[in-house]
């Protein structure tokens, strides 16, 4: 039944707003409704008295009413198609103007029609408007007054005193329109002019709701977000159609829990009988936060937001929250990235200062050994080596490498950041090792290819200070010794001893182009060794009998086609006591047996990748992989190494290298 | 005005004392405490105006107090100040929601503190 009224509500809706499409204006919307109602009611009026009248015989009335139903149809047709209402209304008011003036003119039924045509006032002024109702109104009260009043005007006698009834009633009905129509069209100039105002603040508030640069909105007592809200909200929650949606139940997930919390009571708070809107200023919790998007499933964004509450009180009770919300995030990155950069800078200058003495050719052969070592570890990878701990072994050994050079050239930046990543690598070293795991490694490779450009920058930049000549003569220097006399300087220092180099019977010229670099690392190697564990403090040396500078010997032969180093300090020695004891308590040599083994034997042991008697790992030594990367250099080129020792007085290494 | 001081520590105790005779008329009457059950102790057999209260104190830290003196009919309007090293709002915003009508965040100034109490007395 309901299903059935609804329809029917909607067929008549239909009917009456015909032509009403694209109108705006609801004055202009109320007349279409209203000249459809009017016309239809009139339709369906005239046909049912047109079928009376026929049954009654009076053909000629039947038939005018007839034509008027169908020119009241054609109006209604006209009108549905073309929309044009102010003509359709000439129309209908017209056709019911001329039918109401025959129909007089007729009498009807005990002039019963002197009654009916009382209602033009009505139908002319609603639907025309004001004044041309009144025009038409006015030609229709002299009709009426001709027909009523001149004798023999009409087919019946109305008489004067009826005559003068029917005129005053029509007079009366008359003004009742006249009177509404003016109210009822006044009342509605007030509501547009007001509506047309609340439209035009409206523009403004969206105008301003859709370009503000932060997110506006409001929060009720069940903190949903309110209706008019700016657009930048929706940027930047990623979210459309925010409107009764819960504050909490966007921020749930993405920000701290302990925030989290707090926000609720927080924001609880403003709804509180008693605020204090100062303090709820100072604690707002979320003045600055981190919010975590789920971006996908790999991961999620970082946004970072700056939120203000007010309380909007009215009658002495907070009924909304205003909240602004601004997405800081390139600010705070900007801050971060500013802070990397000084940090850098920082570091650049320091560095800089640290070389600007040092000779630039000593720079670029670091930074040549050192790509040169990146590039081979690069290679080992590419290649199809299985055995990944090899692979990290090599990577190991030639950050230690890197970061040996770092040292001797006082690059202290460097070779801490490569001691950083030695100290990772020492604690992987021994487990199965992975894949994946190994690849974590190649991204420290990366970082220290960037610290070599850095240097490689610096050097540029300290060259570009330098004349061509100063270059020259630094570049002709024995670039061997030279690194030796560095290495001793920078530990001599941090060991506070003293130590005297003798190169007299080394020629540099002897090493060949293809052993450059080995015996650079070995010499450097052993250097460091013998600085860290050979040579002995002055006082001790004192108490000893012996000088109080120590003396590092290196020298070189050539014969029968091999070259000799000899590399030999004045130190304690190597004491075979103490490396055994050592290494019984290094879990790789458990299972050996140091009883039956000879001294030479027991010497052997420190060319082992895990033996190191130094108590602490410093930066120079006590990582026991120096003489193990010395004997695995020499053994790879066809070599070999022998170590002498005399227990308190010398300790030497001699390397044959074929030529 | 009577106000009950109440902080583990001495020397916190006397500077914040000595702060608050600097600030005030010498009529001013001055409390103190060492824990929470020493104050509620005061508190049962004193009137006090104003409670300056730390949060981290042994037995009944600040916290508690605040709640069991907010459960007691004579001590729902007394005013508390409480006194934090924490500056993290989350844990202010829970005294709050306890009870505690303003904090202070360590260290405490004269300044802070006299902004802080002239909140609760506007008329002072």
């Amino acid at each position: 039944m309901a299903g059935f009224l609804n329809s029917i509500r909607r067929f008549w809706n239909n009917i009456t707003t015909s032509g009403a499409a694209g109108i705006l204006s609801m004055e202009q919307k109320r007349r279409v409704v209203f000249l459809n109602s009017i016309d239809l009611a009139g339709m369906f009026i005239l046909l049912a008295f047109s079928v009376v009248n026929y049954r009654d015989n009076k053909l000629l009335i039947a038939a005018s009413l007839l034509s008027a139903f169908f020119i009241l149809f054609f109006a209604l047709i006209y009108m549905r198609i073309k929309k044009k209402f102010v003509l359709s209304g000439y129309i209908v008011v017209i056709t019911i103007f001329f039918l109401f003036l025959f129909l007089l003119y007729t009498g009807g039924v005990e002039k019963s029609y002197s009654l009916w045509i009382q209602t033009f006032p009505l139908v002319a002024i609603f639907i025309l408007g004001l004044r041309p109702g009144l025009i038409a109104t006015g030609l229709y009260f002299i009709g009426i007054s001709c027909l009523v009043f001149i004798p023999q005007a009409a087919q019946v006698e109305y008489g004067f005193s009826f005559g003068v009834r029917v005129i005053g009633s029509f007079i009366l009905v008359f003004f009742f329109a006249l009177f509404y129509e003016n109210i009822r069209s006044q009342t509605q100039e007030t509501l547009e002019k007001l509506s047309s105002d609340l439209l035009a603040a409206k523009k403004q508030t969206d105008s301003i709701m859709a370009h503000v640069d932060e997110g506006i909105f409001l929060l009720d007592s069940t903190l949903n977000i309110g209706s008019e809200y700016s657009r930048e909200l929706e940027k930047i929650f990623g979210i459309k159609n925010l409107e009764n949606r819960s504050l909490l139940n966007l921020l749930e997930k993405k920000i701290d829990e302990k925030i989290f919390s707090a926000t609720k009571d927080y924001l609880d708070m403003f709804f509180k009988p008693t605020i204090n809107i100062q303090l709820l200023e100072e604690i707002n919790p979320l003045d600055r936060v981190e919010l975590h998007f789920v971006e996908s499933d790999f991961g999620f964004i970082t946004k970072y937001l700056e939120f203000t509450f007010a309380p909007i009180i009215s009658e002495e009770k907070t009924g909304n929250i205003l909240c602004t919300v601004k997405d800081i995030t390139e600010e705070i990155e900007l801050a971060k990235k500013l802070k990397a950069q000084e940090t850098r800078t920082k570091k650049q200058m320091e560095q800089l200062f640290q070389i600007i003495n040092v000779d630039p050719a000593m720079l670029n052969e670091f930074i040549l050994d050192a790509e040169s070592e990146l590039e081979n570890i690069n290679t080992l990878l590419k290649s199809d080596e299985k055995d990944y701990n090899l692979i990290i072994n090599s990577i190991y050994q030639s950050v230690h490498a890197i970061k040996g050079n770092a040292l001797l050239l006082g690059l202290s930046h460097t070779s801490k950041k490569l001691h950083g990543i030695e100290d990772e690598i020492s604690e992987v070293r021994e487990k199965e090792l992975s894949w994946n795991e190994l690849l974590k490694f190649t991204i420290r490779l990366s970082e220290i290819k960037n610290e070599i450009n850095d240097v490689k920058d610096l050097v540029e930049r300290v060259l570009a200070f330098r004349s061509n000549k100063d270059v020259k003569k630094i570049v002709q220097k024995d670039l061997l010794i030279n690194a030796v006399e560095r290495t001793i300087n920078v530990l001599s220092k941090e060991r506070n001893i003293e130590v005297n180099l003798v190169t007299d019977n080394f020629n540099s010229k002897a090493v060949t182009a293809k052993y450059r670099k080995v015996v650079k690392d070995i010499l450097i190697q052993l250097t460091r060794n013998s600085l860290a564990h050979g040579i002995e403090e002055p006082k001790v040396r004192s108490s000893l009998a012996k000088e109080k500078v120590g003396t590092i010997i290196i020298s070189s032969a050539v014969e029968d086609g091999k070259f000799t180093l000899s590399f030999k300090d004045d130190g304690r020695g190597l004491n075979a006591h103490t490396i055994k004891e050592k290494a019984k308590s290094i879990e790789a040599f458990k299972n050996m047996d140091f009883d039956g083994m000879t001294d030479q034997r027991v010497l052997s042991l420190i060319f082992h990748p895990r033996f190191s008697t130094a108590k602490e790992t410093t930066f120079a030594a006590g990582r026991g992989i120096g003489l193990n990367l010395i004997k695995a250099t020499v053994e790879k080129n066809g070599g070999s190494l022998k170590v002498r020792s005399a227990r308190g007085k010398f300790c030497e290494f001699v390397i044959t290298l074929p030529l | 005005m009577k106000i009950l001081v109440v902080d583990d520590s001495r020397i916190m105790r006397n500077i914040i004392k000595n702060t608050l005779q600097y600030l005030h008329q010498p009529d001013d009457e001055y409390v103190d405490a060492a824990d929470g059950v020493e104050a509620l102790e005061i508190l049962m057999h004193n009137h006090i105006d104003l409670l300056l209260l730390d949060w981290n104190m042994p037995r009944l830290n600040g916290l508690e107090l605040v709640k069991k003196l907010r459960s007691m009919e004579q001590f729902v309007h007394l005013p508390i100040i409480m006194i934090t090293s924490e500056a993290a709002k989350y844990n202010v915003i829970e005294a709050i929601k306890e009870g505690v009508n303003d904090y202070l965040v360590k260290p405490v100034t004269e300044r802070g503190l006299l902004s802080k109490i002239k909140r609760i007395f506007p008329h002072l």
